[in-house]
């Protein structure tokens, strides 16, 4: 901490001593970063990449980039046209719809807790290794901003207030793509989801009704639910262990998730758990989205399991398709899962459209 | 911390020695590693052998591994004037992963020990939501379940006795009993194993830990038992009694 002080202190005599005829020169101020009190106390504190910490100038830019259409080819389409605040940063389309209206082949992920990904693999295949490598694909990726990153930096650098705001957050008006991307992560990190009626009942704050104590009681149990093997639990608040599995949907794949990437067939139909906060507004489901609703998922895994080779052990009864809940089991399982969403999350003002 | 401690600690004995007698030779330090590694009846296992249906356990089937976890706690080296100290309170061994494979860098006195370490937490160690980084590792054993942490998740498949494949989850945890009641309780069913005179030197600065996957099924019939075993009492039980052998330090 003081030798960061010392560096940035050595930063500000260097510049000001070159730039001893220009106005000013920025230095950005550090943004400590608010965990949840439960996320506190149960998990480690998230870790921010060395080479770019949060501060305010730098979160506040990458809100403003998240939601501006100019990244895109057209200037049409911003993250946020998939990624929407309102369905839990995630798009309620099965599919979304690029800026030439070519529909991609997966459905959007929710960008909520991913400060807390300390496995840091993301996108439904782990793809990419950070949230900074992430973020450069959509811009140039060809179904989506269908953009080059010359381009979209020329555009932002034509704009009247971005070579300011780069300056401000990040000591230079030189804009890269390298920059935007730094600071879209910042602004990505700072979205956190922590208050579900879920969240409120471990704080005390709230209790749960008799269906959904018993919904978590299936979710926890082995021999019907089972499911905090991967979607965490209330140790695990994030509820997801980020980690891959083959949850039994097909008997063959047409994409093959983690093999798509690491090529070793034992990573065939692999995809990420995805966190089973906010479901309320991330339908429709899975990577790609085949299940518009939350009891096609419970079906799913009460008697719709299929065998294939990588299907995880935890899967069970797959002959007969699940453990077959009852119908009441159902109802519970449901009800504990929709107590998991943050209705806080969609009116935040901090996540707003700042632009 | 704990390390610089221990450093400083060992630091002023030697000068304390020096000062005290002159005739005395000093102890040296060493610098040593523990590694953890596994191996079926020999054939060492890594995560590049896994999901190969090739090992063939005591009671006959052919199973492979598709996740390999373990928790050794409690790491500890006796001197032979009877001081111990405690290396590691925990280490969390993901072999997917490749985590927990090495403990680096420890440094005691040059000389003979007995060293010990533990399978799973003891009930005293085993406390809900007490790790972060096992609660961030999804490692734990819900409360209806008793609470506290998994000893070890070994997963993979194996073909049944009517040539099927199955996937099995051999998940050891300390034996609870009454599961999804209030009245649960568990008891401790970790596993303390044991190696006296332990050399540690210059020439030898590698200790290694040893899990020999054979033994936690031997004997074991996964026909009968595949899934499900967290909340069965008989199969810890059963679990206990087999991993008794399946640890050696060398
Ligand atoms: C056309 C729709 C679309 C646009 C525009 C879009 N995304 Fe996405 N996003 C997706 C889809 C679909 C996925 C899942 C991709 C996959 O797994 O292949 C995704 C995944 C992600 C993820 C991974 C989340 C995780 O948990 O692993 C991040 C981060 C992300 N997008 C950020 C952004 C940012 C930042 C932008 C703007 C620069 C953006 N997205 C623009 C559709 C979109
Ligand atoms: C073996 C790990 C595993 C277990 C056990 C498991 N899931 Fe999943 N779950 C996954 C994976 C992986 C996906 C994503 C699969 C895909 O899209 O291909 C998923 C997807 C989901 C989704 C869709 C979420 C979204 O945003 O698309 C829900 C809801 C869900 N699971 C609920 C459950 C419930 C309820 C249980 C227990 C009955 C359960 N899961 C058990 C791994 C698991």
């Amino acid at each position: 901490m003081f030798k960061k002080g010392i560096l940035i202190i050595l930063i500000f005599t260097f510049f000001s001593s070159c730039n001893d005829d220009e106005q000013e020169s920025y230095i950005p101020t550090p943004l400590a970063f608010e965990a949840p009190v439960l996320f506190q106390q149960l998990l480690p504190n998230p870790s921010f990449p060395a080479d770019n910490p949060q501060t305010v100038e730098g979160v506040s830019l990458g809100r403003k980039l998240f939601f501006d259409k100019n990244l895109s080819a057209d200037n049409t389409l911003a993250c946020a046209g998939c990624h929407a605040p309102n369905q839990g940063f995630s798009d309620q389309r099965q599919f979304s719809i690029g800026i030439d209206g070519i529909a991609g082949f997966r459905n959007s992920m929710p960008l909520v807790n991913l400060a807390f990904n300390t496995r840091n693999k993301f996108n439904w295949d782990g793809s990419a290794s950070s949230l900074e490598e992430q973020i450069l694909e959509p811009v140039i990726n060809e179904i989506e901003m269908h953009n080059t990153w010359p381009n979209a930096v020329a555009t932002l650098q034509a704009q009247s207030d971005y070579p300011l705001l780069f300056e401000q957050a990040f000591g230079t008006a030189t804009i890269s793509k390298e920059l935007a991307t730094k600071a879209i992560a910042q602004f990505i990190r700072t979205i956190v989801s922590g208050n579900s009626k879920f969240d409120k009942h471990l704080r005390g704050e709230a209790s749960l009704t008799p269906s959904e104590a018993n919904g978590f009681a299936i979710f926890l149990d082995e021999d019907r639910g089972d499911c905090f093997h991967c979607h965490g639990s209330d140790s695990n608040p994030i509820w997801s262990d980020n980690d891959f599995h083959n949850n039994g949907l097909d008997e063959e794949f047409t994409d093959r998730g983690l093999g798509l990437i690491t090529g070793d067939p034992a990573h065939f139909g692999l995809f990420k758990s995805p966190s089973l906060r906010n479901l309320a507004y991330t339908a429709p489901y899975m990577h790609d989205g085949r299940f518009e609703t939350l009891d096609d998922v419970i079906n799913h895994y009460s008697e719709g399991l299929v065998f294939s080779e990588t299907i995880d052990p935890l899967m069970k009864s797959i002959a007969q398709g699940g453990v077959q809940l009852t119908e009441a089991d159902k109802a519970d399982l449901k009800a504990f899962l929709l107590s998991l969403s943050d209705p806080s999350l969609a009116n935040n003002p901090n996540y707003q459209n700042p632009n | 911390m704990k390390k610089i401690a221990l450093i400083l600690f060992a630091a002023i004995a030697v000068i304390a020695c020096d000062k005290n007698d002159d005739n005395e030779t000093v102890v040296e330090n060493v610098n040593f590693d523990i590694n953890f590694s596994q191996n079926f009846n020999g054939t060492s296992i890594t995560n590049a052998n896994f999901n190969n249906v090739d090992y063939t356990v005591a009671n006959g089937e052919m199973i492979s591994f598709s996740r390999m976890r373990y928790l050794i706690t409690d790491i500890t080296f006796t001197n032979q004037a009877g001081v111990s100290t405690v290396v590691d309170e925990y280490n969390f061994v993901d072999v997917g992963e490749e985590i927990g494979a090495t403990i680096e860098n420890i440094s005691l006195p040059v000389g003979a020990y007995t060293v010990s370490a533990r399978f799973g937490f003891t009930e005293a160690d085993n406390t809900t939501n007490a790790y972060p980084d096992l609660n961030n590792a999804s490692w734990n054993v819900p409360e209806p379940m008793g609470g506290g942490y998994h000893y070890m998740q070994l997963e993979g498949q194996y073909i049944n006795d009517i040539g099927a494949t199955v996937g099995y989850a051999y998940h050891t945890i300390s034996a609870a009993q009454d599961v999804m009641t209030p009245e649960v309780t568990r008891e401790d069913t970790s596993i303390l194993f044991t190696a006296s005179n332990i050399v540690i030197s210059n020439d030898n600065n590698i200790i290694n830990v040893k899990m020999n996957i054979a033994e936690w099924f031997n004997p074991w019939n996964l026909n009968e038992r595949d899934n499900g075993l967290m909340g069965n009492y008989d199969a810890q039980i059963d679990m206990n009694i087999n991993g008794q052998t399946a640890f050696t330090i060398e």
